[in-house]
């Protein structure tokens, strides 16, 4: 079975260290990128099942991320990490259709593997390619 | 000539002719006597009047009545001295005298009736001054209203920098809070550390866990500074404005709505108050002008600048006055009958726009005659990218 990819943006380069290292020994396959507009471009290259992405980045902030990704890949599964909190009235308003998930920081490494084995659930399946 | 005319000599005084029968003279004197000082009494009455009356209209007709009665009384007294005096040359003078201002009196008391007869009478005056307390009364109320508008405007405002101020703090501190609490729970994973350090690393990461719940009620503080202010959809909460405002029963509606949610940031029950204050300035407009039916087309969409949003009242209304135009959004400015409207709803409206961070603005409609309706719009900017919804 191969593993569930996860694209992940983060602009804090301590965070997203130390998320890569847990999430990889947590069986995930990880693409990481450092704001919205470089998960884009990596997003156009390589598979993957589930978004995880911070709000706040420069360039691209997450919303757009959201957006973006998920006209080209309709019912994408998402969590986001925010050290704000938006409510989740707006983040869905602007998220499209689609799982969900939103963690407040300071995160729990627990907490982000399970959230993201939440919502990849049943769409995740060997060899899905969004 | 005027010697011999006052020489009375050879006349018999009148007492003569009533053959000074006791009881017809007394009659006589008793009676004119009365009459005399009843007379005198009246222009007393009308001196103090005019006097003390500066207001008065018409003061000469006044002194002119005055005038005429006291002759009239003179007469009556003249009347008593020729019973024992034949001086009927003085009497004749003052029936003479009396008589000139008594016809003076009557040629000038016909045209002045209309004048006085168009006097607003005390009834006329008291419920005037009724009208008006009760203009001056609502005019406070509504004063009043104002003042308690703009003061929540102001104090959303401010709550809303309080806000602004809180959800920057939370964020800013989340991100170290965030990288220290990840990298002690990945150095406590690893379970290498020796018992004492493994120790501190569960210390540090409860106290980040404290740090957590401080910065989750930081963020409620923002959240609640903001008052009511969220993010709503704009196309939503036009319509249910437009369901809750009573339109003429024979009314033209047509609504041009888009498929998806337009969001914008502010207190929802504020945007409805601003639409239902458009509707019903729409809605007066074509009650109060022909022609039939009254057409209303509500449109939300593209705003005229990038990231704005416009809702559009188009109404069939006639269209503001010219002489009007901008100081239709002051308050108290209106061109409805009086009691109709405050002056305020324009007013209210535009503060809410301005309060959103758009504006609120009008055009007359024109069909080559002149204006025929008003579109108001409300251009208020779209809280973040639009998202077309996953199929």
């Amino acid at each position: 079975m191969n593993p569930l990819r996860v694209l992940m943006a983060e602009d804090e380069v301590l965070a997203a260290e130390v998320l890569e290292d847990a999430l990889a020994e947590a069986g995930f396959a990880i693409l990481s990128a450092e704001d919205g507009q470089a998960a884009l471009e990596l997003a156009d290259g390589h598979g993957f099942d589930v978004l995880l992405t911070d709000l706040r980045m420069p360039r691209m902030d997450g919303r757009e991320l959201i957006q973006r990704l998920r006209q080209r890949f309709p019912g994408l599964p998402v969590v986001v990490m925010t050290g704000y909190d938006p409510g989740a009235e707006e983040v869905a308003l602007h998220a499209g259709g689609g799982p969900l998930r939103l963690l407040a920081k300071p995160l729990r490494l627990a907490d982000v593997v399970a959230a993201v084995i939440d919502v990849a659930g049943a769409r995740f399946r060997p060899g899905f390619a969004p | 000539m005027l010697a011999s005319f006052f020489e009375t000599g050879d006349l018999a005084p009148h007492g003569v002719c009533l053959l000074w029968r006791p009881e017809l003279v007394w009659l006589h004197v008793v009676s004119d006597a009365a009459t005399g000082l009843a007379y005198w009494s009246i222009p007393v009455a009308l001196a103090v009047l005019v006097r003390r009356r500066r207001d008065i209209a018409f003061p000469w007709a006044f002194e002119l009545f005055g005038l005429f009665i006291l002759l009239c009384g003179a007469t009556h007294f003249a009347a008593i001295w020729v019973l024992w005096f034949p001086d009927y040359e003085i009497e004749g003078v003052l029936k003479a005298m009396t008589a000139l201002v008594s016809v003076a009196t009557a040629i000038v008391v016909w045209p002045l009736l209309p004048r006085i007869l168009a006097l607003p009478s005390p009834h006329d005056l008291a419920s005037a001054n009724a009208a008006l307390l009760q203009e001056v009364e609502e005019r406070r109320a509504t004063e009043a209203q104002l003042r308690t508008t703009q003061l929540e405007l102001v104090e959303t405002a401010r709550r809303a920098t309080i806000g602004t101020v809180c959800a920057g703090v939370a964020h800013e501190m989340s991100q170290p809070v965030n990288v220290i609490s990840l990298w002690t729970e990945r150095a406590r994973n690893s379970g290498e550390a020796p018992p004492r350090v493994d120790r501190a690393l569960s210390v540090v990461l409860e106290q980040t866990r404290r740090l957590g719940h401080l910065l989750d009620r930081v963020r409620l503080l923002s959240r609640q500074a903001n008052g009511e202010g969220s993010i709503f959809d704009a196309v939503a909460a036009t319509t249910a404005a437009l369901e809750a405002t009573d339109l003429p029963a024979d009314a033209e509606l047509s609504l041009l709505l888009p498929e998806q949610a337009l969001p914008v940031r502010g207190s929802l029950q504020q945007f409805t108050e601003a639409v239902s204050h458009l509707l019903a300035n729409a809605r007066d407009a074509m009650a109060a002008t022909a022609p039939r039916p009254p057409r209303l087309a509500v449109q939300v969409g593209s705003g005229p600048e990038p990231g704005t949003l416009a809702i559009e009242l188009r109404d069939s209304g006639g269209g503001v006055p010219d002489a009007l135009g901008q100081r239709i959004f002051e308050p108290f400015v209106t061109t409805k009958a009086p009691k109709a409207g405050s002056g305020l709803g324009l007013a209210i409206a535009a503060s809410i726009a301005h309060s959103m961070g758009g504006r609120l603005d009008y055009r007359n409609l024109e069909d080559g005659s002149g204006p025929v309706g008003a579109a108001f719009r409300l251009v208020l900017p779209i809280a973040g990218p639009l998202v077309t919804p996953a199929p």
